[in-house]
C-alpha cells in the first residue's frame, strides 16, 4: 500500500515540472520585476512600483471598471444560466438537444461575432454591448454545469417540497439552490474567470488599446505597459490583479469548506 | 400549458443565440468585396448569393490554407499531450497522499483563474532566453502545462468511488494496472469533456501567437481573422464558417460525454 | 441519422476539402486566371476637314494612333502590359477623336504599339494578372470566316463572354448532388459495395472536366447568382 502511495506521487512530476517552469517560475519573474525600478537598471526599489501604480489614476479606473465588471455581469450571468437550466431542466427528447444551441456562441470565433455585435449595437453608449456580448457568450458553459449537476440530484426531495407546497419559482430558490451549493460555487468562479478573459472580446469590439472611459479594465491597463515596456508598472499591475484572485479563490474555497455536508 | 410556454421561450432564446452564427453564414456567401472596418448593418441583409467570398480565401488567398493546418495542428497536439500530462497529474491529486498536497491543490486552481496577461510577459521572456520565440514551441510548450484540466480531472475522481480502487488494491500493486483496469475506463467521460474544452480553448486562442510569433505562416488562422488586416469582410466571414465547422463538429460528437464529465464540478 | 455518424461524415468531407484545396489551390488559381485576347494599335489613315484662308474646305489623311471602335469600354480601354512576374491589365482612358472604318482616332493617352486587351473570358479588373491567349492573330480570320472560338461568333462577342469561374464549382456540385441522389434511389441492398467505383468514376470525371475547362455560353450566367436586390427593383417597377 505505501509503495502504492508512494509510486502515485511520481506520477504527478511532469506536469509539476512544466508548471512550475512555465507558471510558477514566470511568476517569481513578475515579482521580481515589480519589485525593481526599470529592466534597464535593475535597482531595487521596494514598493515604491506598488505605491505609484495604487495612485495611478488609470489604474483605479482600471480597478474600478474591473469590479464592476464582477459585481454586475458575473451575477447577471449566473441568475441567468440558472434560470435557463431549469426551463431545461424536464424537457426530454429532442428538446433537450436545444442545449447544444447555447453553447454555439462559444464556438464561434471571437472575430465575427465581434464584427456582427459591433454593427448591432454601435460604438457609443455604456459597456452595455461588453456586457452583454461577455453573457451571450458564457451562459453555455454554466447552462452545462448547471443542467450535469442537477441530473445528480435526488427526485425525492422535490417530491416532497411540491407536497408541503412549493411550487415554481419559490421551489428552485428555497430547494435546488441549497442542493447544488458547491457547483453555485464553482459556477460563480468559472464566471469570475471568464470575466477576466472577456478582455479579448472588449479589445476586437472597440479596436483600440485606449477604449472609452467605461471599458477600460484592467488587463487594458497592463497590456499598453506591455507594448510601451513599462514592465515595472505592467508586473505591479499583474500582481495586484493575481492577489484579487487569490482573494476570490480563497473566500470560495472556505465557504465551501464551511458548508460542505 | 406551462409546457407550451416553456417550449415557446426555450426556442426564442434559442433562435436567439443561434442567429450570429446564422448571420454569419448567410453573410459569408453574399457580402461582397467590403473592408472589414466598412461593415455596415446595410450589408448584414444579404443582397445576392456570391462564393466570392470563398473564392479569394481558398484559391485567391491559399496562403490562409496554410494557418488553418496551423491551427489544426496546434490545437490538436496541446490537447493530446496536455492530456498525456494532466491524467497522471491527477490520479496523483486524488490518490497519494503526502504533506502539502491541499495546498498544492489550491495553487493549481489559483493558477487556472489567472488571466493571461500576467503570466504573459515573462512567459515571453522566459521563452526569449529559451530561444524558442518564433517556433510552434513558443504556443505549444506553456499550453500542454494548463492546470485546468488536471483541476477537472482530480475533481471528477474524487467524486469516484474508492472501493474499487481498495479492492483492486488486494490483488495488485501496481499503478499501471489498478489505473488502466479501475481509473480509466470511469474516466472516459472526463477525459473527452477535457478534449473538448482544451481543443476549444487553444483552437481560439488569439494572444498568445500574436505575441510569441512574428512569421505570418506561423501562425494559425484564429489569430489571423481577428487581426483581419488585409482581409475583405466576405473573406472574414467565409474564414469563420471554416473555422467553426470542425469545433461544432467536435462538439456534436462529445456533447453528452459534457454533461457526464462535469457532474461533481465543485472547489 | 445518428448524429456521431452524420458528425463523422462531415468531418471527413470538410477535411477533404481542405486537403484539396490546400494542394491544388496553384492549379485553381492558374486555371481561374482571366485569358486575354490583344490586339496592338496601329496607325490608320483619317480625314481631317482643313478649312482655307479662302473659305474652302479641303480634306486632308493624317495617319494617327488608331484603336478598333469595339474595343473601347466608356472611353477607357484595357492595356496590357507584360513583366516578369507576368502580364496584367490597367484600365487606362483615352482621348478620342475622328473614328473611320471601324477604327477610333486616340488623341491623347495612348502610343503606337501598345497591346490593348480584345476580350477576356472572365471579368477584368484594373491591375489583374492575366493570360495572353495565344490564339489572338487568328481571331479576325474567324470574324471573316464566322467560325465559333470558345463559344462565341466573333470578337466583339467575345469580349462579352465575361464569366466567373466559380460556377465550374457550382456545377460541379450540383452534378455530385444529382449523382448522390440517383445512387441513393437505386442501389439499395448493394449500396456499400457500388459506392466506391461509383466515387472513384466521379473523382475521375471532375478531374477531366477542370482539366477542360469546358466553356459555357456566356448568356446562360448572371452576374450574381441569384440577384434578391434586381427582383426587389423589378417587384417596385411593376407595382409603381
Amino acid at each position: 500500500m505505501k509503495k502504492y502511495l508512494l509510486k502515485c506521487r511520481l506520477l504527478l512530476l511532469p506536469s509539476l515540472l512544466g508548471v512550475a517552469l512555465f507558471y510558477v517560475f514566470p511568476y517569481i519573474r513578475v515579482i521580481y520585476y515589480s519589485l525593481i525600478e526599470n529592466q534597464f537598471s535593475k535597482k531595487f526599489v521596494g514598493l515604491k512600483n506598488y505605491l505609484a501604480v495604487l495612485q495611478n489614476t488609470y489604474f483605479r479606473l482600471a480597478l474600478r471598471n474591473s469590479l464592476f465588471l464582477i459585481i454586475i455581469a458575473v451575477p447577471m450571468l449566473v441568475a441567468a444560466a440558472f434560470l435557463l437550466s431549469i426551463l431545461l431542466l424536464k424537457m426530454k427528447g429532442r428538446w433537450k438537444l436545444l442545449r447544444i444551441a447555447f453553447i454555439f456562441p462559444m464556438l464561434v470565433p471571437t472575430a465575427s461575432l465581434v464584427v456582427i455585435w459591433r454593427t448591432l449595437f454601435g460604438m457609443e453608449g455604456s459597456a452595455m454591448p461588453v456586457y452583454l456580448l461577455f453573457i451571450y457568450k458564457n451562459i453555455g458553459l454554466l447552462v452545462i454545469l448547471f443542467s450535469a449537476a442537477f441530473s445528480t440530484l435526488d427526485h425525492a426531495v422535490f417530491e416532497a417540497a411540491r407536497i408541503d407546497g412549493a411550487h415554481g419559482l419559490t421551489m428552485h430558490r428555497k430547494v435546488t439552490l441549497p442542493l447544488i451549493y458547491p457547483t453555485l460555487l464553482f459556477v460563480i468562479l468559472i464566471a469570475v474567470v471568464y470575466s477576466f478573459k472577456v478582455f479579448r472580446e472588449s479589445y476586437l469590439y472597440f479596436g483600440t488599446s485606449y477604449p472609452p472611459d467605461h471599458s477600460y479594465t484592467l488587463q487594458y491597463y497592463m497590456n499598453n505597459h506591455f507594448f510601451k515596456l513599462n514592465y515595472q508598472y505592467l508586473a505591479s499591475g499583474a500582481v495586484l490583479t493575481s492577489l484579487i484572485i487569490y482573494l476570490i479563490v480563497f473566500v470560495g474555497v472556505k465557504l465551501q469548506k464551511r458548508y460542505t455536508l | 400549458m406551462e409546457k407550451v410556454i416553456k417550449k415557446v421561450i426555450l426556442s426564442v432564446l434559442a433562435i436567439l443565440f443561434l442567429l450570429p452564427v446564422l448571420l454569419t453564414v448567410v453573410c459569408s456567401f453574399s457580402a461582397g468585396n467590403v473592408d472589414t472596418d466598412a461593415f455596415r448593418l446595410e450589408h448584414l441583409f444579404p443582397s445576392g448569393l456570391d462564393f466570392t467570398g470563398y473564392y479569394d480565401l481558398l484559391i485567391e488567398h491559399s496562403y490562409v490554407l496554410r494557418n488553418f493546418w496551423n491551427s489544426v495542428f496546434y490545437a490538436g497536439a496541446i490537447t493530446c499531450f496536455n492530456i498525456l500530462v494532466s491524467v497522471p497529474a491527477a490520479y496523483a491529486f486524488s490518490q497519494a497522499r503526502f504533506r502539502g498536497k491541499e495546498l498544492l491543490f489550491f495553487f493549481y486552481i489559483v493558477l487556472t483563474m489567472m488571466p493571461l496577461q500576467v503570466t504573459l510577459l515573462p512567459n515571453y521572456v522566459g521563452l526569449r532566453d529559451m530561444k524558442l520565440l518564433d517556433t510552434p514551441f513558443a504556443i505549444i510548450l506553456p499550453a500542454v502545462f494548463t492546470p485546468f484540466s488536471v483541476f477537472l480531472m482530480t475533481q471528477y475522481m474524487r467524486g469516484m468511488e474508492q472501493s474499487f480502487v481498495e479492492a483492486a488494491l488486494l490483488e495488485t500493486r501496481s499503478v499501471i494496472k489498478i489505473a488502466g483496469m479501475v481509473i480509466l475506463p470511469q474516466l472516459r467521460a472526463c477525459v473527452f469533456a477535457v478534449f473538448v474544452f482544451v481543443f476549444a480553448e487553444h483552437w481560439n486562442m488569439v494572444e498568445q501567437p500574436d505575441i510569441y510569433l512574428r512569421q505570418e505562416s506561423l501562425k494559425p488562422l484564429s489569430s489571423l481573422l481577428a487581426i483581419g488586416e488585409g482581409l475583405t469582410a466576405a473573406e472574414v466571414l467565409a474564414g469563420s464558417v471554416i473555422f467553426m465547422v470542425p469545433i461544432v463538429i467536435l462538439y456534436l460528437y462529445f456533447h453528452d460525454s459534457l454533461e457526464i464529465g462535469l457532474e461533481s464540478m465543485k472547489l | 441519422m445518428n448524429t456521431k455518424k452524420a458528425a463523422t461524415r462531415i468531418l471527413v468531407v470538410f477535411f477533404t476539402i481542405m486537403l484539396l484545396c490546400t494542394l491544388f489551390s496553384e492549379d485553381l488559381y492558374h486555371l481561374t486566371l482571366p485569358k486575354v485576347a490583344t490586339r496592338t494599335t496601329a496607325r490608320k489613315v483619317f480625314p481631317y476637314e482643313i478649312t482655307g484662308v479662302d473659305g474652302s474646305v479641303i480634306t486632308v489623311e493624317r495617319t494617327e494612333v488608331a484603336v478598333p471602335s469595339y474595343m473601347m469600354i466608356e472611353n477607357s480601354v484595357y492595356v496590357l502590359e507584360e513583366t516578369e512576374q507576368g502580364a496584367f491589365v490597367t484600365k487606362r482612358k483615352i482621348q478620342t477623336g475622328k473614328s473611320a472604318g471601324g477604327w477610333i482616332e486616340v488623341k491623347e493617352g495612348l502610343n503606337g504599339r501598345t497591346k490593348i486587351v480584345l476580350g477576356s473570358d472572365r471579368k477584368l479588373k484594373d491591375g489583374a494578372k492575366v493570360l495572353e491567349d495565344e490564339k489572338n492573330g487568328q481571331i479576325s480570320l474567324y470574324r471573316m470566316q464566322g467560325v465559333q472560338i470558345g463559344g462565341c461568333a466573333d470578337a466583339k462577342y467575345y469580349r462579352l463572354c465575361m464569366r466567373n469561374n466559380t460556377w465550374h464549382v457550382i456545377l460541379v456540385a450540383a452534378f455530385t448532388l444529382l449523382l448522390v441522389c440517383i445512387c441513393k434511389v437505386s442501389l439499395k441492398g448493394r449500396r456499400r459495395i457500388l459506392w466506391s467505383p461509383v466515387m472513384v468514376l466521379w473523382c475521375v470525371l471532375v478531374c477531366f472536366y477542370f482539366r477542360m475547362a469546358i466553356v459555357i455560353p456566356p448568356e446562360w450566367i448572371p452576374e450574381k447568382l441569384i440577384d434578391w436586390n434586381g427582383w426587389r427593383e423589378n417587384i417596385r417597377h411593376f407595382w409603381v
